[in-house]
């Protein structure tokens, strides 16, 4: 379970870094394209928006021009003669009225400041009043020869108007004055559309509204002067264009662009809600929506497929490491990915063979002190038997007849026999026995063994075990022969032993042998 | 809509339709109307304006002035829209124009403001004019400030303004017995009792120059006519219907001033009369009748 769970977390670890990069660069990207996408949008909104501010100021300046201009082809009277001058005038003057609903009141003025001719809607005519307005300010401005635009002013306390005060003839000495309704630059305002639902509105340098498509805002007779988007363009300095992103007149986000009427010391301004900039980039922002999810979905899956083939050849290592490591020395493991993790396995691998090499020969070498060990016991189990038997026994035959069996058993052999030595004679006769046969029995004792004849006088002359070779080892030899090459001549090999298995100085010589397969192995 | 006249045709209700069609509200899907008739009634006004109250209606379009005070006692929070009101502040409709406060808004007619141009266009077009009978009816409350107007502008014209006040058809009949020649009458913007109507028979009957205050009159045979056209303000109260419906506060919307004021003669009519209409007057003229 552990290696489950690590695998677990490395796989993680993998598909967590590969998602987060490719996503992360997905998703900045995306961002980075909307930002600038949301940039250009602005951008180019603000410059139509500046372009809608810049056509409701011309037409507005076109409109006032226009009555200007009609206010002078009005003033123009053909006639010297007073009288019909007069009638012209009126007429002239009444015909305004008529094509341009917008002027309310038109009233000549002659080179005093008194009243020549008068024609309103509203009031009644005046012709030839005389009545003072030299001290007027439709007068007294037009002095330096100019037209005069006086401060928007309400009448009825509700009625926006506006005075357009025109000079007129040599050395502009007289004044034609009109009363404007500004409703009428409501209407060209409201022809403004600003993007969607935006429009344009008009303030004047007191911060009053002018105009506004709604003519309900301008009857309120607002005072937009505290608004941040007034009071940063009227702080900026003229031909100075500021946009600005506050709150709008009619509430919410707005951006507003503005434009100043110089002649007029008027503001147009073009606003339009934030969010309509954010129109276009919807598409814009589908299409990374829809291409961050397809990119994070490619990711995820090429994290998924990249960690599990790095977590793959790491797994492998470590069951396999985790096999080598249980015992299981012969297991080799299989990775080819041609990297530093194949290096790693075979690594382990020849670890592994060396390990098992250094096991093989650790259990040889504890073999061959176990079978020393088995001997060396075997010995002094036989020596205690022996003992045993001398102290058990005062019949030395007996006792003989167990040291052979004894020697026979520590040999491995077959049999045993024991020889007593007469020095004298330099014989060797037969004392005891350990499975011998009778036949053999009877052979060996008819004749001892002479010193330094046969294999056993060979071996007692020399004091080393011999080995005979007969073909009496295959078992086709008699005990008969066998006896005769035991003691006279036969072919055989001696050779000194480190340990003693002939005693010449006790006058006791043993012999042991197999009946059947082969003589004792000498180790 | 609570209205003084007779037919459901009339040019303030024709024009409020029109506006509203044209702001996008289509007649049956997204606005009902329901026209009351009074017949210049004040008692039949007060039942109607309490009967559109009880049917739940959105906004209550009213047309002159007996209506837009029987629309004001019945209702303080049903958004009403007048129209055809001379001058709403002096009427005590609204408090003032810019900020009228209260339930009520729409379009004042600026009657009373022209009393002095109506004279001056019927002084215009009979100049051997003396005397001017400024007749209305004792129960309207607002011909005051119109007759103060009169009064003041008398003089400017060599007129005399005689105010008289009726309550009766009979003693309508009465003032109109003491016609004379060279007197003229200044028709009141109202049309309680039928005083309008009655004046223009007299009038046609008599040869008498009188002067209106729609060009509705004038069409109907009236000398001559200067005042806010009824269809305009119908339209010009459309928007501040459009608004209300839209969810705006009556005292959000000020009264506005009626955008079309109309000269209007009929020169059959002077004709009739022995009158020659002067060039200018006949330049300004909006809608001459032949």
């Amino acid at each position: 379970m552990r290696g489950t769970g690590a695998r677990g977390r490395i796989f993680r670890k993998y598909a967590a870094v590969l998602i987060l990069l490719v996503g992360g660069v997905l998703l900045l990207s995306s961002l980075v394209n909307l930002y600038f996408s949301y940039r250009q949008t602005k951008a180019a909104l603000i410059r139509l928006e500046r372009a809608q501010a810049l056509a409701a100021a011309s037409r507005i300046e076109q409109f006032v021009t226009g009555i200007e201009r009609q206010v002078r082809a009005a003033m123009e009277v053909p006639f010297s003669d007073a009288a019909m001058a007069r009638e012209q005038r009126e007429i002239d003057f009444l015909r305004l009225l008529r094509d341009v609903p917008a002027i309310t009141e038109i009233v000549q003025l002659d080179a005093a400041g008194k009243v020549q001719l008068l024609v309103s809607r509203f009031a009644p005519n005046e012709i030839g009043s005389q009545r003072d307005l030299s001290r007027d300010a439709r007068f007294m401005k037009t002095r330096i020869g100019r037209t005069y635009f006086g401060p928007m002013h309400f009448r009825n306390e509700s009625e926006p108007y506006l005075s357009i005060a025109v000079p007129w003839g040599e050395g502009a000495p007289e004044v034609a004055a009109v009363e404007v309704n500004l409703k009428a630059i409501g209407h060209v305002i409201s022809q403004i559309q600003v993007g969607i639902t935006g429009y344009a509105y008009v303030i004047d340098q007191h911060g009053l509204l002018v105009a506004h498509p709604d003519m309900s805002f301008v009857l309120q007779k607002r005072d937009l002067s505290g608004l941040p988007q007034i009071r940063a363009a009227r702080a900026a300095p003229a031909g100075h264009d500021v946009v600005t992103e506050t709150a709008g007149l009619q509430g919410g986000r707005v951006l507003t662009s503005h434009t100043a009427i110089e002649r007029l010391g008027w503001l147009v301004f073009a606003e339009q809600p934030l969010a309509e900039v954010f129109a276009p980039l919807q598409g814009a922002i589908v299409l990374s929506a829809i291409f961050f999810v397809i990119g994070l979905g490619l990711s995820v899956l090429a994290s998924v497929v990249l960690a599990r083939r790095m977590v793959a050849p790491i797994r492998v290592l470590q069951q396999g490491a985790a096999k080598i490591g249980a015992g299981e020395l012969g297991h080799r493991i299989d990775v080819r990915t041609g990297d530093e993790l194949q290096a790693l396995g075979e690594e382990f691998n020849r670890t592994a063979a060396h390990l098992e090499e250094s096991y093989a020969n650790l259990e040889q070498r504890v073999e061959v002190r176990t079978r020393e060990l088995a001997d060396a016991n075997a010995g002094l189990k036989a020596l205690s038997d022996v003992g045993q038997a001398v102290s058990s026994s005062l019949d030395l035959e007996k006792v003989l007849n167990t040291i052979a069996a004894r020697a026979a058993q520590l040999s491995a052999s077959t049999w045993g026999l024991i020889y007593e030595y007469d020095e004298t004679k330099q014989e060797f006769h037969l004392r005891g026995s350990d499975h011998l046969d009778e036949e053999l029995g009877e052979v060996i004792r008819a004749a001892p063994i002479r010193l330094g004849e046969g294999v056993a006088g060979k071996a007692a002359a020399i004091r080393a075990p011999c080995k005979l070779r007969t073909s009496w080892m295959s078992g086709r030899t008699t005990s008969r022969g066998f006896g005769r090459s035991l003691n006279g001549a036969g072919f055989g090999r001696c050779w000194q032993s480190r340990s003693s298995s002939s005693s010449g100085s006790s006058g006791l010589s043993w012999f042991v042998g197999k009946s059947r397969g082969a003589l004792p192995r000498r180790s | 809509m609570l209205n003084d006249a007779r037919a459901a045709n009339h040019p303030a209700v024709e024009g409020l339709k029109a506006g509203l069609r044209d702001l996008g509200f289509e007649e049956g899907r997204d606005v009902v109307f329901d026209v009351k008739l009074t017949d210049g009634s004040p008692e039949r006004m007060l039942a109607a304006a309490g009967a559109l109250v009880k049917a739940g209606v959105e906004v209550i379009f009213t047309s002159s002035e007996a209506p837009t005070r029987a629309a004001k006692a019945a209702t303080q929070t049903i958004p009403i829209v007048f129209t055809l009101v001379g001058d709403p502040v002096a009427a005590g409709i609204a408090k003032s124009l810019a900020q009228p406060a209260g339930n009520l808004t729409g379009v004042s007619s600026l009657t009373t403001e022209l009393v002095p141009k109506r004279l001056e266009a019927l002084k215009t077009l009979a100049p051997r004019l003396r005397r001017v009978w400024a007749i209305y009816h004792g129960a309207d409350p607002a011909p005051g400030e119109a007759m103060t107007r009169a009064l003041e502008a008398s003089s400017r014209f060599g007129i005399e303004i005689v105010p008289q006040s009726v309550l009766t058809p009979d003693e309508l009949k009465q003032v109109l017995d003491r016609l004379r020649p060279d007197d003229g009458l200044l028709v009141p913007d109202i049309a309680t009792m039928d005083i309008s109507a009655v004046l223009l028979e007299t009038s046609l009957a008599h040869r008498v120059p009188a002067v209106f205050s729609s060009e509705l009159w004038v069409s109907h045979g009236g000398l001559v006519s200067y005042g806010a056209d009824y269809r305009a303000q119908g339209v010009q109260a459309a928007r501040l219907v459009g608004k209300i419906l839209h969810g705006a506060r009556p005292r959000d919307l000020p009264v506005e001033g009626a955008d079309r004021v109309v000269l209007a003669v009929n020169l059959k009519t002077a004709a009739s009369f022995g009158l020659t209409p002067p060039r200018t007057l006949l330049f300004r003229a909006d809608v001459i009748r032949r």
